[in-house]
Formats: C-alpha cells, structure tokens, sequence
C-alpha cells in the first residue's frame, strides 16, 4: 500500500512533467504547488507529533525523515534528464533539452540535500562528520556527475554536437543510480551506512510518516522541475526574439 | 543541546532554506526573463520592416 502510493506518485509526477515538455505550452501549476505544500506541512507535522523518538539514538533519529525523502527526487530528475537525452537525441526537439536541464539541474539539489543532511546525521551518530564508505562516496561521484553535466550545458550552449554529446552524457549518467541504491549491498558489510529501510521494516508509525516524506518532496520537485522547464522555454523564446 | 534537538533542527532548517532559496531563485529567474522577453519583443516590433 505504501510503496504504491509513493511509486504512484513519483511516476505521476514524470509523466506529468513529460506531458508538460512534450506539450511545450506552460499551464498553471498552482494544483501541484498546493498539493506539495498541504503534504509537507502534514509530513512536518507527523514528523513532530506522529513518529516515536526511536530508542537507539533518541531524537537525532527524526533526521532520517528529512534525509531520506531527498534520494527519490534526485533520482528522479536523473532519470528524466536521461528520458530528455533519448528524446532529444530521436527528435531533435529542443523541449526534450529543457527536460534533460530541469531534471539534472532540480535532482541535484535535492542530491545535495542528501550530502548536507547525511553529515549533520553521521557526527553526532557515527562520530564523524563523513566516511569513505561505498554509499557516500558512490553519493557525491553521482553529484558531481550532475554537477558536470549543467556545466557542460551551459559552456556548450547553441553547439550540435556539444548538445547531442550532453544528450548522451545524460543517458549515461543514470547508469550511476543502481550502483548508488545497491552501494550497501555491494559493500558486503563494509559500510557504517544502513540499507534501505523499507527492506528492514520500520514500525507503521515511522513507515508512514516517511511515506508522506517520500510523497511531499516528489509533489516539491514536480513542481520546481515545471518552474525550471518553464524558464528553459523562457530563455529559448529569448534568443528566438533576439534572432528574429 | 539536549537530546540532539540542535542537530535536528539544523537538518530541518538546511532543508528548508535550500528548497526556499532555489524555489525563490526560480521564481525571480522567471520574473526577469518574462522582462526581457517583452523588452525584446518591443524592439522587434519597433524595427522597420
């Protein structure tokens, strides 16, 4: 029940936003906006009020529900910007670019989200602000996968070749998840990292305050990543009015 | 602090001034593109020809 409600949405959210690039036209996103606030304001309040302090590690525990909810939507807008390179790279539509930036550009700041609040949960936890182990480090390469990919954007403006190099880039790019989401695994023990809490069961309490996360910032990025396309038309229709 | 509550607090309040800050740099982006679309669509139109 929880999976598919947090799968329904994230896949709702991506298809929506693909409508929205494929469409090419900027409808409102007051619903989505309304949707993301109402969910977090809720997601805060569980967080606060809802979810038990956990027995181990007392209140820092609580930061798990701000540090998770991150991964889903930098995922996210990783596997879009490779959904935008494969459109991009078939058609030569400059809508599916718009797509590819606005996801590599918002899924990274929610993957800095990852790197910041991750820390602020290892010191007081593990005793040390960063380890080298698999997960985090796995963590930053893909951040800086992404962090490269916006500067090869934004250097190789306007270049065909550069454009169809930065589709491909992209697609590749993705391929960096897996490796990240089964770090833990791979890592055979090697890792002070836990693994995916929704494979080692969490009390309902916790699981659903979570969940609501999880929901909350995917309606958050659906709606930054639709501001974000909006400006990548924006700044098209710009040039095309500087040319004509 | 007491119980970690200023690690937590620091988490929450990073968060929340990330998403706030680029929701908001989005929004003024946005505002100013709108400017200068129109701007440049008046010069078009005030060309001769």
């Amino acid at each position: 029940m929880r999976f598919l409600l947090v799968a329904g949405t994230t896949l709702a959210v991506a298809l929506w936003l693909i409508g929205r690039a494929r469409a090419g036209r900027d409808a409102s996103t007051r619903g989505i906006g309304l949707a993301a606030l109402a969910s977090l304001g809720l997601w805060l309040a569980m967080v606060v009020f809802y979810a038990p302090v956990e027995a181990v590690q007392g209140l820092v525990q609580k930061i798990f529900f701000v540090h998770v909810p991150n991964v889903l939507p930098a995922y996210l807008g990783f596997v879009l910007t490779a959904i935008g390179g494969i459109g991009f790279l078939r058609t030569r539509r400059a809508h599916w670019e718009a797509l590819a930036v606005a996801g590599a550009e918002v899924g990274l700041v929610f993957c800095s989200l990852i790197l910041l609040t991750g820390p602020i949960w290892a010191k007081p936890v593990w005793g040390h602000w960063w380890v080298w182990d698999l997960r985090l480090t796995s963590t930053l390469i893909l951040w800086f996968i992404y962090l490269a990919y916006l500067f090869l954007r934004a250097f190789a403006f306007g270049s065909d070749a550069a454009r169809t190099f930065s589709s491909v880039y992209g697609i590749a790019g993705v391929l960096a998840i897996p490796f990240v989401y089964f770090a833990v695994d791979l890592a055979r023990g090697d890792t002070l990292h836990p693994v995916d809490p929704a494979r080692e069961g969490l009390p309902p309490e916790m699981a659903w305050t979570i969940t609501v996360g999880l929901i909350a910032f995917a309606l958050a990025f659906g709606w930054l990543a639709a501001r974000r396309l909006e400006i990548a038309r924006l700044e098209a229709a710009l040039l095309d009015a500087g040319d004509a | 602090m007491e119980g970690g509550l200023g690690w937590v607090l620091a988490a929450y309040a990073v968060v929340l001034a990330v998403l706030t800050g680029y929701a908001g740099s989005l929004v003024g982006r946005r505002r100013r593109l709108l400017r200068e679309l129109e701007a440049a669509r008046g010069r078009g139109a005030s060309r001769p020809g």
